[in-house]
């Protein structure tokens, strides 16, 4: 089967959050999840790893969902999670008990752009070349458009992690 | 004994765009497993959804276990839907779990599953023919067919419907081993 090289422009550079304390896993993957779909991303989960071990379990997701800005370009953010010594503790809040997890959970996202996904552009040195300065030269500010839609995407879902997790803190510190 | 050389015929046949395959996608878990459970649960998955399933592959080289299960569901004379999902575990030793008052045989391994789903077009009927590879010309047309007359119609109308589906069953899967990462908003 070929292979298609799409041509790869990161836009958002990696940025990793970290989390040590209690938060409901099944709901942080779920908010994620909810986000994606809302935005109109498609869900390609690349990894789903769970090691069940003394301390605690071990959870590694590694998700690349994409979105088709043009039949020429789409955007594709990386979410990889890491999740150490999990484990199951039952907690009170509001008077309520609830069960959750506990662990260290951080979580790395970067954005890119994928140009030329179908890879109709590369299978000739002229075709190529008609493309790189149709990109550069005439079609620059639709390129960064589409980039600044990754970026944003990019912060607005570091932003619903942030919250989400911040939540869980202030719920607990209650 | 005189030699004699044999000339390979120069005959240049087209590359061939049969299917359309989506992504894949992995699960890795390493823990206690009812694995009769969880294949009982695959097949039935796919044949209430009218799949038709053929274990292809089946290999038991303890403790290494290898399954390969094969799904095929008719569209049409032209098109069918395929899922392919392969177990790869490696088994430590036979567990019983008590759950609640039963107790449950559970295998402790290290497992792999991979799912895999795509369109196949000009499928071979009952006795392995495919009609559109007759010929470099029916092989040219079927190339054509597939590439600019009816590919969006497959991107959008069965492919992504079938990958969807695919992930109904991919979190029924963790739902079954109980995977921290469980639940599916799609």
């Amino acid at each position: 089967m070929l292979t298609k090289m799409a041509e790869i422009n990161f836009v958002a550079k990696k940025d990793s959050l970290s989390y040590d304390g209690v938060l409901s896993i099944p709901e942080f993957y779920l908010t994620i999840d909810t986000w994606l779909k809302e935005k109109g991303y498609d869900k390609l989960e690349t990894k789903n790893e769970e090691i069940v071990e003394k301390n605690g379990k071990y959870v590694e997701l590694i998700l690349e969902p994409w979105k088709k800005l043009t039949d020429y370009s789409k955007s594709v953010i990386r979410i990889h999670i890491r999740m150490h010594n999990i484990t199951d503790v039952t907690v009170e809040i509001d008077g309520n008990k609830k069960n959750l997890n506990k662990g260290k959970v951080v979580t790395e996202t970067e954005g890119f752009m994928m140009n030329d996904y179908e890879d109709r552009w590369e299978s000739h040195p002229m075709y190529y070349f008609i493309r790189t300065i149709f990109d550069k030269f005439f079609f620059s500010i639709y390129t960064k458009k589409n980039a600044d839609h990754v970026v944003g995407d990019v912060k607005d879902l570091r932003a619903t992690i942030k919250s989400f997790l911040n939540l869980y803190r202030i719920k607990l510190e209650k | 004994m005189a030699e004699v050389e044999v000339t390979v015929p120069e005959t240049i046949v087209p590359v061939n765009t049969d299917s359309f395959h989506n992504p894949d996608f992995v699960i890795r878990y390493k823990g206690a497993v009812d694995f009769d459970g969880l294949y009982n649960m695959i097949c039935k998955w796919m044949r209430y959804r009218k799949f038709k399933v053929y274990e292809v592959n089946h290999k038991f080289k303890p403790p290494e276990i290898e399954i390969e299960l094969d799904g095929r569901r008719k569209k049409d004379a032209y098109k069918r839907d395929r899922i392919y999902i392969h177990f790869h575990m490696f088994k430590n030793k036979d567990v019983e779990v008590l759950r609640g008052d039963k107790v449950i045989k559970m295998i402790e391994l290290r497992m792999k599953i991979l799912f895999k789903s795509y369109i196949d077009t000009n499928y071979p009927n009952i006795i392995g023919w495919q009609r559109w590879k007759s010929s470099k010309f029916t092989l040219f047309l079927q190339n054509f067919f597939n590439k600019y007359i009816i590919k969006k119609e497959i991107d959008l109308q069965d492919s992504d419907v079938l990958y969807y589906e695919l992930y109904e069953l991919h979190a029924k899967v963790k739902e079954f081993l109980k995977l921290e990462s469980r639940g599916n908003a799609y």
